[in-house]
């Protein structure tokens, strides 16, 4: 009984770590590299480029914040895309208008610089064949991109 | 599994977690709004031209405290200069006290940030496209960030109905 009482929130903790990662790992693409900003910024360009992507704006999101008391001054988010594919989706679905160029946000934390973006698939339609194709791919290449970053260190 | 008082922690230490995790019963997991529900994108018709619906979205951000960061084509980077569509353009506009809160809530809500309205001529029709942070709320599995989408889910589509009043 004091093994359980010992154990019970450690377990349940972890229970809840676990389904939350689980949850956000549905939702939310995020790697972590200890590459310094600047090189991780040249190098996520690179791997965009490398994926066949042109990368259409470096947009900075960071102006005030120290200022505000937030952690980090270094804070962007690399828009990217493929120019005929974001043209023809954009015409045939005009409501991606508002996601479109793909977007990826780069931030330090401490030493290490972290890489979000929302999984593709929150874009999907249901029964979609051609839009659902690209966003697969979408997502491919972001594993591939993020799997890469990580490696780079 | 070894106990966590053999693991170095104190029975003080148990206690705080045990009364920590207990903490999650009075907390509301539900958000104010049924995220699965919302729509993917904000969509408004417009009754003007494609230019003044975009001096209409400026000024209604004005209206609403924000600060005019861009206006740009969406296709801008991705093609050669002049060879971009001019009738989708995006208008970035920022209110930075919302984007320190947000991002102090959850700095991956960066990458919604600044806030846009993207308007589109297309076949005659002008119509404005957002983001609706309500759907996107449920990306972020955060119950702080759901009343800040919900409050910026206010703010767009007052920016969206003012524009094309």
């Amino acid at each position: 009984m004091n093994f359980v009482k010992r154990s019970l929130p450690v377990i349940v903790l972890k229970s809840l770590m676990f389904f939350s990662l689980a949850a956000q790992a549905d939702n939310m693409m995020m790697a972590r590299t200890t590459q310094t900003f600047p090189e991780a910024m040249s190098e996520l360009q690179e791997q965009i480029r490398l994926k066949g992507y042109v990368v259409s704006r470096v947009q900075r999101v960071d102006i005030g914040l120290t200022q505000s008391g937030y952690k980090t001054d270094k804070y962007r988010v690399v828009f990217y895309g493929k120019p005929d594919e974001t043209r023809k989706l954009c015409q045939r679905y005009p409501e991606l208008t508002a996601y479109l160029p793909l977007k990826i946000s780069i931030f330090a934390e401490e030493r290490d610089t972290i890489l979000v973006t929302a999984n593709p698939q929150h874009l999907s339609k249901a029964g979609d064949r051609e839009l659902a194709r690209a966003i697969d791919q979408w997502e491919k290449d972001l594993v591939d991109i993020f799997r890469n970053m990580r490696e780079v260190n | 599994m070894q106990s966590f008082l053999k693991q170095g922690m104190s029975e003080q230490d148990i206690n705080d977690v045990v009364a920590y995790v207990r903490s999650f019963e009075k907390q509301s997991l539900k958000a104010e709004y049924d995220f699965h529900v919302e729509p993917l994108t904000l969509i408004y018709d417009s009754p003007y031209s494609l230019e003044k619906t975009i001096a209409n979205v400026k000024l209604a951000a004005i209206g609403k405290n924000f600060r005019i960061i861009r206006e740009q084509t969406l296709e801008d980077g991705l093609f050669e200069k002049g060879k971009d569509n001019k009738k989708q353009v995006i208008v970035y506009f920022c209110n930075f006290k919302l984007l320190n809160q947000a991002l102090a809530v959850d700095p991956r809500v960066g990458l919604f940030l600044p806030c846009r309205v993207t308007v589109v001529e297309q076949a005659g029709e002008v119509k404005l496209y957002a983001i609706n942070p309500k759907r996107l709320s449920g990306l972020f599995n955060n119950n702080e960030l759901n009343k800040l989408c919900g409050s910026m889910y206010d703010t767009y589509t007052d920016i969206l109905e003012e524009s094309t009043l």
